[in-house]
């Protein structure tokens, strides 16, 4: 019997993405594995529409009837959660899942229930379920980054401050915007490590919060081809960006804790203009009226006006970029990296698939609560970290990226020395 | 000092989250007793002497094997089954009677279905060695007759509700403890009882068990005593020993003897070459619950609550003495923990303000209880409580979670409460009497608070005395003054029935936050004010989580954390005009030795003021005491529910 996998929420905007890669992968690599990928939904008219165009099964099915998920999920071997919004399905299918002894993948973006997940860890591990959340874009380049950064570092990592920065989506699609809403927090997540005699190697990375608005930097998400190809994309440059709740702060500090790495902070931000960084804190102010339920659904109302994503063309050009600093306690810069991605939507739902293509294969076999990083640099193999951790040639250039998932990715190690100079923080 | 139970066990895990994950490497341990099972240390013990008599089972018992007893069950899996019943007796007057199943080409291999105790801290001890042990009336008059008397439902005619009472099990006839044991033994193997010990299930706790075989390995010298022992069984609903040994019954055999001093356990723990290495230890097995219990429902109708709010921010180290008071919900952040991982969070207190409660509970009942009760059937208990709120906190973001009560100490007067409670529901429940005053009538209140069987309940404000039970078949008055936990008195005018009823499903209404015994103020840090109103928003006043820890007992099976729900009904609330006193005694149980940890009703007291082993007294004013009566649900959560 072949290894099954199901992708619940295929309906969305996201999951079809990952539908349509999931069948392009079938008629490839994963034929020979013997996979088998079967697609769900709530919404069984739609669902047998894009199961008939990506030549996919369905099987139809919600989440209020807990027996009913479980009985659903029974034989499968991953499950691939992409509906969302997460907080309602994340806390359900991955529960589900351990119930049913299979691993679970997401691409959850929510801070709060990347929180109430790794609560499971414990479970998960006790029944030999592998979870992993976060396995979309940002979460899984930042921290694949970090992760090869700490390697890279040993040591010298110690002390020092991680700030990963993500230039802002181009494109929403309806999940992401509805997923900013209900992240609008008061205060943003951070890290602050900290000696602690009860810790295996003595420091702790411990959460905190500071208020939102308090700690927004200048980074450069210049790359050497900008000025070449003539790109003139406002968000690719020296931009302030704002600190905010990612769950990559969250995955960078697992991966800091599995690496027994001591650093002393971890921030996540969003690049954002002027206006973008007023409505963020204006937002903030506004937090506990926005969570109220009859605001959140009147937001849902709004936001179901918008277009479900961006269209093909659209994603044909999009490209995004997430960039990661390592500053050591002397305030010099050990890394200074950036990774030029596809589309998000599209990158979400290779990185996605990998992650849970290792894991149906059995290529991935550590149980409990895993980063997406752990599993993905399991499978580029030290290719990709040789790669990454080249002294730069001639100084400035990037370098182009082959490895599933990272194919059509561009990583440049160091920042253009034209726009070094102007790069300084704004507190 | 009184001897502790006498059947330790064999082989086990230190920690048995060990053996639930891989065999891995364990420091050993740096005191000796560590190595022992729940802190059982084999120090001498005072003789402690015994009598086990072996009955056969009536033939057409055998035949009929098709009730709806829980005790038929036990029997299933042996060929030819035989009841042993054994008295032990310790010199201090701590008894145990233990009944047992065991096949008849196999006389030495016991497993005890059913056993009782004088001692609360025999049965606690029995329970973590898997003897399903609970507290009774125990007396053995000096010719030789034992009366068991226990709580048991009893039967009753077609339809009505069976109530559990305390009343008469068995009469034993012939028990001789005073033979004088022999040399040399009189069984080539002597008798050992094999017990599964059970707690409920790390990942699923409402729906599995987890369970490990455990094997005394107690040495007696025992002589025949070519006697027998006369059984005479009462008939009860549950349980019913009358249904499997026949009203009356003769022992075919009895042996007499003592315990010798307990043997030490066999460590598992090797040193070799430098490095501590540990056999692979027995992977505890996963059971489903509905097996041995019904779902963890349960239904409180007539709830009565005298409550008191004391706020401990005047009190210096306060915040330290809560974070100590609630320390067991944090387990798995300590340092020898074998799985590194769900220490992300850890619960805090979300307010200064710890709550004292007196509650009588007028009918309790299992929504499904497993046969031969019924969802009629039910029982009564009082209850003296600390309860303090508390919130999942990861490291130290400030946004809590899952805001819920932990009672860190709890008495109540019900043996089988008692029993499930420690066992399944993580609650560390404590015998304890509840008195009032009442001229020469018994000060010791019955379960549903009448004095004795037929009278007037006596309301709930007139209890003004709650004991610690240290010997069954005792009274508070003989047991004196070094038993009180808590003496109440109120200077008001007089108590009326004017209590007010809240809407709890109304956001809006008088009734915020009236369910709960908080009030918003008392939301000192920031976190925990929003985060409380986040989730009260959303999940509304007439319900409020509960978080325990399981089991308390042992050891040798991995903690969990036992979530559930309390969802109110028919809440009224009265602020009675006047003062409560209250006075705070822990003598009973402080513990001596510094490297023990305190009892928590020790720590609130000493985070109340009281200095050594004195007591302390409080007044509280009109508003921080109230009275309160409603009905409750409680559901044990699953794990992986939702």
């Amino acid at each position: 019997m072949g290894k099954r996998i199901l992708l619940y929420g295929a309906t969305g905007f996201s999951g079809s993405l990952i539908a349509a890669e999931a069948a392009a992968r079938l008629q490839g690599e994963w034929a020979a594995k013997g996979i088998e990928v079967v697609l769900a939904s709530r919404d069984a008219r739609r669902l047998a529409l894009l199961a008939a165009r990506v030549g996919l099964d369905w099987t139809a099915f919600g989440l209020d009837d807990r027996t009913q998920v479980l009985r659903a999920l029974r034989g499968f071997d991953v499950v691939v959660n992409a509906a969302g919004p997460f907080a309602f399905t994340g806390e359900r299918l991955a529960k589900s899942c351990i119930a049913t002894n299979c691993h679970y993948v997401d691409i959850n973006g929510e801070v709060e229930v990347y929180k109430r997940l790794d609560d499971l860890e414990r479970s998960a591990q006790q029944r030999g379920v592998t979870l992993v959340c976060g396995a979309g874009q940002t979460a899984t380049v930042s921290d694949m980054l970090l992760q090869h950064a700490l390697e890279h570092l040993k040591d010298k990592a110690d002390h020092c401050t991680v700030r990963i920065a993500v230039a802002r989506m181009a494109y929403f699609s309806r999940g992401s915007a509805q997923t900013m809403m209900r992240a609008i927090r008061e205060q943003v997540l951070v890290v602050r490590g900290a000696p602690d005699s009860e810790s295996t190697n003595g420091w702790r990375h411990r959460l905190t919060h500071v208020p939102v608005g308090r700690l927004e930097r200048t980074f450069d998400f210049t790359l050497a081809e900008d000025a070449k190809s003539g790109v003139k994309d406002p968000r690719f440059g020296p931009r302030i960006a704002a600190a905010a709740n990612l769950i990559d702060t969250l995955t960078a500090r697992r991966t800091a804790e599995q690496l027994h790495a001591k650093l002393d902070t971890v921030e996540s931000y969003i690049e954002m203009p002027g206006v973008l960084r007023l409505g963020y804190q204006l937002g903030a102010l506004s937090s506990v009226f926005f969570a109220m339920p009859w605001v959140r659904r009147l937001n849902r109302l709004q936001i179901d006006q918008l277009p479900e994503g961006p269209d093909k063309a659209e994603r044909a050009t999009n490209r995004h970029r997430v960039l990661l600093e390592v500053e050591s306690a002397f305030r010099e810069i050990l890394i200074d990296w950036r990774l030029e991605t596809p589309d998000p939507y599209e990158f979400t739902a290779r990185s996605v698939l990998a992650v849970a293509g290792q894991l149906a294969c059995g290529a991935f076999t550590d149980r409990g609560w895993q980063t997406p990083a752990a599993v993905v640099t399991r499978l580029t193999g030290p290719k990709l970290a040789k790669l990454l951790t080249a002294p730069p040639i001639g100084g400035q250039g990037s370098r182009r990226i082959d490895d599933d998932p990272f194919r059509d990715c561009r990583f440049q190690p160091v920042r253009t020395a034209a726009t070094a100079a102007r790069t300084k923080a704004v507190r | 000092m009184s001897a502790r139970f006498p059947f330790v066990a064999s082989a086990h895990s230190p920690n048995a989250m060990q053996s639930i994950a891989e065999p891995m490497q364990r420091e050993a341990p740096s005191r000796p007793e560590e190595a022992t099972s729940s802190g059982t240390s084999n120090r001498a013990a005072a003789p402690i002497q015994f009598c086990l008599a072996r009955f056969d089972l009536p033939h057409d018992v055998v035949q009929s094997n098709s009730g709806d007893n829980p005790l038929f069950r036990e029997l299933l899996g042996y060929k030819s089954p035989r009841i042993a019943i054994e008295v032990i007796r310790e010199s201090d007057g701590q008894m145990a009677v233990l009944v047992a199943v065991f096949n008849e080409d196999n006389r030495a291999r016991l497993r005890c279905i059913l056993g009782y105790s004088n001692s609360p801290a025999w049965c606690d001890q029995a329970r973590g060695q898997g003897f399903p042990m609970s507290e009774a009336h125990i007396e053995l008059s000096t010719d030789g007759t034992l009366t068991l008397q226990a709580p048991r439902f009893m039967q009753v005619a077609d339809g009505g509700p069976a109530v559990l009472e305390i009343g008469k099990i068995f009469s034993l006839k012939g028990v001789r403890l005073d033979i004088p044991p022999d040399d040399h033994p009189s069984d080539s193997k002597p008798p050992q009882y094999e017990q599964d010990l059970l707690a409920p299930d790390t990942v699923q706790p409402a729906s599995f068990l987890l369970s490990v075989p455990r094997k005394s390995t107690a040495i007696r010298r025992s002589v025949d005593a070519k006697a027998s022992v006369d059984l005479c069984c009462e008939a009860a609903r549950y349980p019913n020993l009358a249904d499997v040994l026949g009203n009356h019954s003769q022992s075919h055999s009895v042996i007499c003897g003592e315990f010798v001093t307990p043997a030490a356990e066999p460590s598992n723990i090797s040193k070799t070459a430098g490095a501590t290495a540990v056999s692979p230890l027995p992977r505890p097995i996963r059971i489903r619950r509905s097996t041995v219990f019904g779902p963890p429902a349960f239904n409180f109708e007539g709830v009565e609550i005298v409550g008191f709010r004391l706020d401990l921010n005047p009190y210096s180290k306060a915040s330290a003495g809560l974070k100590e008071l609630i320390s067991p919900l944090n387990f798995h952040l300590k340092k020898d923990r074998l799985l590194g991982c769900a220490d992300d969070f850890e619960f805090r207190t979300a307010s200064h303000t710890v709550i004292v409660e007196l509650l009588r509970y007028d009918q309790m009942r299992s929504t499904t209880p497993m046969p031969p009760l019924r969802p009629q059937d039910y029982m009564s208990q009082h209850e003296l409580l600390v309860r303090v709120l508390v919130g999942k906190v990861d490291d130290d973001t400030a946004q809590a979670r899952d805001a819920a009560t932990f009672v860190p100490a709890i008495f109540v007067d019900n043996a089988w409460s008692k029993a499930v409670g420690r066992e399944l529901q993580g609650f560390a429940k404590e015998l304890a009497w509840f008195s009032a005053s009442g001229g020469d009538k018994p000060s010791a209140l019955r379960m549903d608070g009448r004095r004795q069987a037929g009278g007037d309940r006596v309301p709930l404000v007139e209890v003004n005395k709650v004991s610690l039970v240290r010997t069954l078949g005792d009274t508070p008055e003989r047991a004196g003054t070094a038993n009180r936990l808590l003496t109440l008195s109120y200077s008001t005018a007089g108590f009326d029935d004017r209590f007010e009823r809240i809407d709890l499903a109304s956001l809006l209404g008088t009734g915020l936050l009236a369910s709960s015994p908080w009030r918003q103020s008392d939301f000192d840090a920031g976190e925990f004010r929003r985060s409380f109103a986040r989730e009260a928003l959303f999940t509304g006043f007439d319900r409020f989580g509960t978080v325990q820890v399981s089991p308390m007992d042992t050891e040798a099976l991995p903690q969990a954390w036992i979530t559930g729900n309390f969802k109110l009904k028919n809440f009224e609330v009265q602020f009675p005009v006047g003062i409560a006193n209250l006075e705070l005694f822990h003598e009973s149980v402080a513990k001596a030795g510094d490297n023990l940890p305190r009892h928590p009703w020790s720590q609130l007291c000493r985070l109340l003021g009281a200095r050594g082993r004195e007591s302390v007294k409080i007044d509280l004013p009109t508003g921080s005491w109230y009275r309160a009566r409603c009905a409750m649900d409680l559901t044990i959560d699953d794990g992986l529910d939702w």
